[in-house]
């Protein structure tokens, strides 16, 4: 499938500025407590990863997915468990009871936790992963050291998934049936002991091949991936930060815009 | 040209944490520009050596450095620094997936050019210029979606872009299929045909690197040196000795011995000579006359989807095992191999299609290591024998026997983890033979086996046929297939391409090239022969010709 200009025009854009401007979003989004304000950030994450990053809709849905489960369950703490003020039920689930205030705050805490997901996830998803980590090695003094471990390890997450469902499956046919829930418990722990043993090996052999290419001796490192920041990349950052002053200002304009003050209820 | 390379000795050296030196008083020239072949059994230092040549030991790993100099062009390994050690010495390493880095080829190839700091500007030059030497040129797959034998090419491409003086290669392909072997193994002979470089190599399918060797040197279990020589004194005038130590031969000397001479063939063609010239007159193959037996274990249409999966890993595959069989399951990686095994052994339920068993059916996976439970090696076993709802006095009794059996009985208090490799196999293999079963199905069984295990191995699993069971083999090794299977059956993209005999198999190019195969060594000498002699019979392996001389 071939991407159009207009598809690929964040994802062409530096990693490591893409990353910087959704750090200084999500420190804006830090203080917003009403849900509107979220949702339109959210949606233009959305827009910018989808419409402008090449990224399908599906796949950007999926990545949100667990934040949505984990904001989910902030609306629940914060209805059910903040303090209530008299007459302030909304509803009853047995014993219990959440109140409206507290009901508000959770969706807004909720909603800002994914906006900042969202924005995230836009800056990350959209970037090539060798990009992204040779930008922030360059442009942003991430240790090399601990750039290219991570690029390792990005290599290993698959075969690592794949390893554990073996080593199940060969204990499995080894006999071990566990039927109660804590002989259960006790196999999946029994898995992991051999996991780790191959994780070690496995480390420690990337480790010397990374070493017998000169990588822990480098005095100095050259890049083979040129990583400039260009006008067009704080052009985009200028852009961004300017859709957002355009949210907060019709929050502002239109009366739903609040902040937090400090205060851990509404 | 003069002066050696590289140049150890009197070097004892002992790893840490281990009582016993992994290389013992040893003194080796790597001359320059030499091909030299490094043998030894399983644990005899191979891999040490490697890593000492190119600085890792002593500058990345630590080791206790009892005596002795390691001296590479001219200078002494611990007075040089691991950036210029590194860039005279590359070494390319067993596994692709532990070498490689990055996620894209050029940024793999270049990882080491910016770890020696080569300027930007001259990147690109050296990049394409290791592409071309590997057969790389246009290939633009990420890694992850690269075969073994191509990423192993990656890995190769990355150590000569910081043209190495020196290359060492620690068995480059004992993680492939055929196919991936052959590719990677052309692409060294191409390298090393000029002697531009000196190299290193450590590798046991012997028929394919004897062509570009010009000396052996053989390391003995303790890490000593117990030979050094030319092919022709090694594998000819010292082959009794070689043998002894546990070290391969190559098949095609093996087979000019049972010819009755003492050539060393360097390749087929040479082989088919000798056979021409000398094969009595009159001998024909044998063939296996028994009657099938009923089948202990039957597919009929099956298939298997892994969850989440596009493609069925298998498709409408129909087969029988029988008892008496030893059947060897071949194919590409990815063919659907492990999977077939996994559901004629009742682990994975077929997704489509019934598997019928007549009979208990034992799996044995290729990693010994996944399918440790137990916290002891006789604890494996008791495991395995409660299962089988045996008494307390009886699972104790079976337990010592089976030890017995193994030659492990020493080690039966011992952690399973602690064991040399050789021991886990044999482990493995007896755990499963304590469920008593009437098919066994080992995967990849020889893998990074030395000779003699594969031998004691390959001796157990005769055995276990004689008795009346079914064996299974899930393998890439073409010897085993060539000498003992009974049947073979080829997978190719989920579906059964071939059962029959393996000289059909062998006999065929298009199906070889179809499932990613290779002729062995042997069978290839014979065809070649067989089309200038007529009445020389098509054989396939070392045990056909044995038997067919015998008569």
């Amino acid at each position: 499938m071939r991407r159009s200009r207009l598809s690929l025009l964040v994802a062409r854009r530096d990693p490591a500025v893409k990353l910087g401007v959704a750090l200084l979003l999500s420190l804006v989004l830090v203080l917003v407590i009403d849900p509107v304000t979220p949702l339109l950030f959210i949606a233009a994450a959305s827009i910018a990863a989808v419409a402008l990053g090449g990224l399908s809709a599906g796949a950007f849905a999926r990545t949100l997915l667990p934040l949505a489960v984990v904001a989910l369950g902030f609306v629940w703490t914060n209805a059910v468990f903040a303090v209530p003020a008299p007459d302030d039920t909304v509803w009853r689930v047995g014993p219990f009871a959440a109140s409206a205030s507290g009901l508000r705050f959770g969706v807004g805490i909720g909603l800002r936790g994914l906006a900042i997901g969202a924005v995230s996830l836009a800056a990350v998803r959209t970037s090539d992963p060798t990009r992204l980590v040779v930008s922030l090695i360059r442009n942003a003094r991430l240790s090399y050291r601990i750039g290219y471990a991570v690029l390792a390890a990005y290599r290993f997450f698959p075969i690592v998934g794949e390893e554990y469902a073996r080593i199940r499956l060969a204990q499995r046919v080894r006999g071990v049936r566990p039927t109660s829930v804590r002989a259960r418990a006790a196999a999946a722990v029994g898995g992991i002991v051999p996991l780790f043993a191959d994780a070690t090996r496995r480390a420690t052999r990337i480790a010397v091949a990374m070493d017998a290419r000169g990588f822990a001796s480098a005095r100095e490192r050259t890049y083979w991936r040129a990583t400039p920041v260009t006008a067009g990349d704080w052009l985009f950052a200028l852009s961004c930060l300017l859709v957002a002053a355009a949210i907060l200002g019709a929050g502002l304009a239109g009366g739903w815009l609040r902040l937090w003050n400090g205060r851990f209820s509404a | 040209m003069t002066g050696a390379f590289a140049e150890i000795a009197g070097l004892t050296l002992r790893h840490i944490g281990r009582r016993a030196p992994a290389l013992r008083d040893l003194s080796l020239r790597w001359e320059r520009g030499e091909r030299l072949l490094l043998l030894g059994p399983s644990g005899s230092g191979k891999s040490t050596l490697a890593l000492l040549l190119d600085g890792v030991i002593p500058h990345a790993v630590e080791a206790h450095w009892e005596s002795g100099s390691v001296t590479v062009d001219g200078t002494e390994t611990r007075a040089a620094g691991l950036a210029s050690l590194s860039s005279t010495v590359g070494v390319v390493f067993q596994d692709p997936e532990t070498q490689l880095v990055m996620l894209e080829i050029d940024d793999e190839i270049a990882f080491g050019l910016e770890n020696h700091a080569v300027p930007r500007a001259a990147m690109a030059a050296r990049i394409a210029a290791a592409r071309a030497e590997t057969g790389l040129d246009g290939v633009d797959l990420p890694i992850a979606r690269l075969s073994g034998g191509t990423k192993q090419r990656v890995a190769l491409a990355a150590i000569l872009a910081l043209r190495p003086a020196g290359l060492i290669l620690d068995e480059p392909t004992a993680n492939l299929d055929p196919a991936g072997t052959r590719e990677v193994l052309h692409a060294v002979a191409r390298l090393v045909g000029d002697r531009e470089r000196s190299l290193l190599l450590i590798e046991h399918r012997l028929d394919d690197v004897l062509p570009f060797t010009d000396r052996v040197a053989v390391l003995d279990g303790d890490g000593r040196l117990a030979f050094s020589g030319t092919p022709r004194e090694a594998f000819v005038d010292h082959m009794a000795r070689l043998e002894a130590l546990g070290v391969w031969i190559p098949q095609l000397r093996r087979l000019a011995a049972l010819l009755g001479t003492d050539a060393l063939p360097r390749d087929a063609a040479e082989a088919a000579e000798l056979i021409v010239a000398g094969w009595p007159a009159g001998t024909m193959g044998t063939v296996d006359a028994r009657a099938a037996a009923a089948p202990v274990v039957r597919a009929d249409a099956v298939g298997y989807r892994y969850p989440g999966a596009l493609r069925p890993a298998l498709d409408g595959v129909s087969l029988h095992m029988a008892r008496g069989e030893l059947v060897a399951i071949v194919g590409a990686n990815g063919a659907g191999k492990s999977t077939l095994g996994l559901v004629l052994a009742g682990a994975l339920p077929p997704t489509a299609g019934t598997v019928h068993r007549d009979g208990q059916v034992a799996y044995v996976f290729q990693y010994p290591e996944h399918q440790f439970v137990s916290r002891t090696v006789a604890g494996e076993l008791r495991v395995t024998l409660r299962a089988r709802g045996l008494g307390a006095d009886e699972v104790e009794r079976a337990t010592e026997s089976l030890l017995d059996r193994a030659g492990l009985r020493a080690l039966g208090e011992a952690n399973p983890f602690t064991l040399s490799h050789g021991q886990k196999r044999r482990l493995s293999v007896t755990t499963a033979l304590a469920a008593d079963p009437d098919v066994l199905v080992l995967d990849e069984p020889t893998f990074g086996q030395d000779e003699h295990n594969t031998e004691l191995l390959l001796a157990t699993l005769e055995e276990l046929r004689s008795d009346g069971r079914a064996i299974v083999a899930i393998t890439h090794d073409q010897g085993l297939v060539a000498d003992h299977a009974t049947r073979v059956v080829a997978l190719d993209g989920g579906t059964v391409a071939f059962d029959g005999p393996p000289g059909e198999l062998f006999a065929s190019d298009e199906l070889l090239a179809r499932c990613s195969l290779r002729r062995p060594p042997i069978a290839e000498a014979f065809r070649l022969a067989h089309a200038r002699r007529p009445d020389v019979p098509s054989l396939v392996g070392l045990a056909a010709v044995r038997a067919a001389l015998r008569q």
